[in-house]
């Protein structure tokens, strides 16, 4: 008989402690919330070792200028609306951004945030006692369940007394009901009470769960330049024997289309291929005797084109048919 | 051993309850210093729950690197993108380090295409997914370049599970505009594509 007693007054105390224990970690968890601090549930091991998934961790709110590098920070997650983000504060950018990380990531958070979106600073974690809202947003709810039970099971255990009542032992069952309920009463009491500040603490401490994202980028580079204009440059113009005048230019540029000789401003039929570097043109069909500039224009397309700034300069005299063209 | 009474069981509550309250405010209090004493992340990569892993084929090479382009040039290249995290998670396709010079963006058409098959250098293979799943973008540079720039405002559909590795081949093509005005002679634009997966 002794040694039961003596079990039954451990078990009894033992469960009162553990309550005691789960009360007082939702206690930390939930009372910040009346001086208006946040309660979240960490979601992903982002921020592991720090935190783990299922601590709770009270958020102190902070004036923007309370900020420091190394805090942990609450905030709306830029990458995912609605949700909630507890990074560590990495570094400060030039803009005035704050670039945030997660302990556990290889790298920073892609997405920059102003300091106007931070809730609150991490303040106190709670161990585990999270864990039950994991379950809930995985939907798993057996553990769920075992863990309610558990709950309700070491509940009725504390609320036992931890001494049998010698009048009850001696014989409980023959008395009549209203002693019963007398000596029932103060436990079902407490019982109730235990239930209801547990529910109120469930539902208190989910609140906002945040999700602590984990990321990882791939990225590749690519550069677009277009053709750059470039012109001809140092033109010649050689006097030819029979009558026509060779222009010469320089050009290290990409091969265009073509090149087109401009006369006077005016794109003449003279065109060469991109690879040519001199082109002959003779005295053309006017009755005139004229001095003309001649440049050089290269057509990467019909429409992107660009002229030679140097120019040179051709006389042509034609009269009846019978025309030269030379160097001026 | 003196059989418990009732006078030890109230002692006995007494101690015990004011302990384990003591307990759970130590463990929150060592818990908290030990979480937020730290000035700076220290990159241990114990990650117990998982994680999202993401890679690309072109070994930091460059999609593209073309130069001399001219109205109505085009390229195209693939390149493909493995997902070999744990967590099931969400990739998307932004752009970063966006640069460029005379406008060159706005005569230059981007067009996404998300597949399987080929890889970096080579499209042959390729094939687009059906739907929407298989063209994400298909509009001007500039646009893409200024509005797709976050994980938020991205591209894609793709979702890895996290069960096993996952590659999506993507097929990027560019198009200079027919248009283009002559004055874009020697413009450049240059940006980052960044794919990013994000657990969800």
């Amino acid at each position: 008989m002794r040694p039961s007693v003596w079990g039954r007054f451990a078990v009894v105390l033992g469960a009162r402690g553990i309550l005691a224990a789960v009360l007082g970690l939702v206690f930390w968890a939930v009372a910040p919330m009346v001086l208006g601090w946040h309660t979240t549930t960490v979601m992903t091991g982002s921020m592991e070792p720090s935190l783990h998934p299922g601590d709770v961790v009270v958020s102190k709110t902070v004036t923007t200028g309370e900020l420091r590098k190394g805090q942990v920070l609450l905030f709306a997650d830029p990458d995912h609306v609605g949700t909630l983000r507890l990074h560590r504060f990495d570094s400060l950018n030039s803009d005035g951004t704050l670039t945030t990380k997660g302990d556990a990531n290889p790298s920073a958070d892609s997405t920059h945030i102003s300091r106007s979106a931070v809730t609150g600073v991490g303040y106190l974690r709670v161990p585990l006692i999270g864990t039950p809202v994991l379950w809930a947003a995985d939907h798993r709810t057996g553990p769920l369940v075992a863990l309610g039970s558990a709950l309700v099971l070491v509940a009725g255990l504390a609320v036992l007394p931890a001494v049998a009542d010698p009048s009850r032992a001696t014989g409980a069952s023959r008395r009549g009901p209203r002693h019963r309920q007398q000596d029932h009463r103060p436990w079902a009491v407490g019982a109730l009470l235990v239930t209801s500040v547990c529910t109120v603490a469930a539902l208190a401490v989910p609140a906002p769960a945040a999700a602590a994202a984990f990321a990882a980028t791939a990225t590749a580079p690519s550069t677009m330049a277009t053709v750059a204009a470039t012109p001809a440059t140092a033109l010649t113009c050689t006097s030819n024997t029979n009558g026509s005048v060779t222009i010469g230019w320089s050009y290290d540029g990409v091969a265009p289309e073509r090149f087109t000789t401009v006369i006077d401003g005016v794109a003449s039929s003279d065109t060469s291929a991109g690879a040519a570097r001199s082109t002959t043109i003779s005295s053309w069909d006017l009755f005139s005797f004229r001095t003309s500039s001649v440049t050089v224009r290269a057509d990467v397309t019909s429409t992107w084109t660009t002229t030679s700034a140097s120019s040179v300069r051709i006389s042509t005299v034609r009269f009846l048919g019978l025309g030269r063209t030379s160097c001026a | 051993m003196r059989r418990p009474n009732r006078t030890i069981a109230r002692v006995a509550t007494l101690a015990v309850i004011p302990a384990a309250l003591l307990a759970a405010g130590v463990a929150v209090s060592t818990a908290s210093y030990s979480a937020f004493s730290a000035t700076s992340s220290d990159d241990a990569n114990n990650w117990s729950m998982g994680s999202v892993a993401l890679s690309n084929d072109a070994s930091n090479g460059a999609l593209f690197a073309a130069s001399n382009l001219k109205p109505g040039s085009t390229g195209t290249n693939c390149i493909a993108v493995t997902s070999t995290g744990s967590l099931p998670s969400a990739v998307k396709l932004y752009a970063t380090n966006v640069q460029q010079t005379k406008a060159l963006a706005s005569y230059v058409t981007l067009q996404v295409k998300q597949g399987s098959g080929g890889g970096y250098g080579t499209c042959n293979g390729f094939t687009a997914a059906a739907g929407s799943d298989g063209l994400l973008y298909n509009d001007s540079l500039a646009s893409f370049a200024s509005t797709r720039t976050s994980y938020a405002t991205g591209v894609g559909t793709w979702k890895p599970t996290g069960d096993k590795s996952e590659t999506k081949t993507y097929q990027i093509t560019y198009t200079v505009s027919s248009d283009a005005p002559a004055s874009l002679m020697g413009a450049t634009a240059s940006l980052g594509f960044t794919w990013e997966a994000q657990n969800s």
